[in-house]
């Protein structure tokens, strides 16, 4: 369980980290924006986080049913909608969650 | 968002997924071992040395590239609803590839989860469709 809500809160995490440094990155003139990016301190951190995520990964698989850690993680596709309206000032309306609500009813359709 | 960036999410998607499929094979041939940091140390060496893991981690290099690029003129919330079509690709890949048998759960799925990702990506086009609908 310790491990499911920390991948959860790492990916959360690390993607707004991602889209904060790819929006100064794409304000940069000089030099390609990959190579900036790359060498972004804010992108290694969040690609560092979802590197050790990749083993919180492999450990919530270890230990709990592939349906469960499948059900709690999809709900991503939901959080992420209020971290870019937190964040970004992406404005969310009722039939974006809806979307967001299908998405993670498909993924779990897909399991049983 | 512009048809080059869905271009550039469908082959983040592509990617991921076999990658996805490496790192499941990497999970599958793990030792069932209590955790401790002694047994997370031997874990975490003992999936570095497999040259899979390799693989696919050089395949998860190559799809965050891709990652930061399609981010950079998507926003978050509709750039990582078109992640959720890696679904659609292990369902079909269960089917096509595994043989596994067909069911309507898969069906239902893969249709529920592209639903969702056209109303996430489409959304302005559908309110304007709804407002006009209401004059």
């Amino acid at each position: 369980m310790f491990f499911l809500i920390l991948f959860i809160l790492l990916t959360l995490v690390s993607q707004v980290l991602l889209k904060k440094a790819s929006i100064k990155g794409a304000k940069i003139n000089n030099g390609s924006y990959i190579i900036n990016m790359i060498k972004n301190p804010v992108v290694i951190l969040a690609y560092s986080l979802s590197l050790i995520n990749i083993f919180v990964w492999i450990i919530v698989l270890s230990k709990i049913s592939l349906l469960v850690s499948f059900l709690s993680t999809s709900s991503l596709y939901i959080l992420i909608l209020f971290a870019d309206y937190i964040f970004f000032k992406e404005q969310i309306n009722f039939v974006k969650v809806i979307g967001a609500c299908l998405i993670f009813f498909g993924i779990i359709l897909s399991f049983i | 968002m512009k048809i080059k960036t869905y271009f550039l999410l469908l082959l983040v998607v592509i990617t991921s997924f076999l990658s996805q499929i490496m790192f499941k094979d990497v999970a599958i041939s793990l030792p069932k071992t209590k955790l401790s940091i002694d047994s997370i140390t031997f874990l975490v060496f003992h999936t570095i040395s497999n040259p899979l893991f390799i693989l696919a981690f050089a395949l998860y290099g190559i799809s965050a590239i891709l990652w930061l690029l399609s981010i950079k003129s998507a926003t978050l919330s509709k750039a990582f609803s078109m992640l959720s079509l890696i679904y659609v690709l292990i369902v079909s890949y269960s089917f096509f590839v595994l043989k596994e048998e067909f069911t309507l759960n898969k069906l239902f799925s893969s249709i529920f989860i592209i639903i969702g990702i056209l109303i996430i990506t489409q959304n302005e086009k559908l309110k304007l469709w709804f407002d006009n609908r209401n004059k």
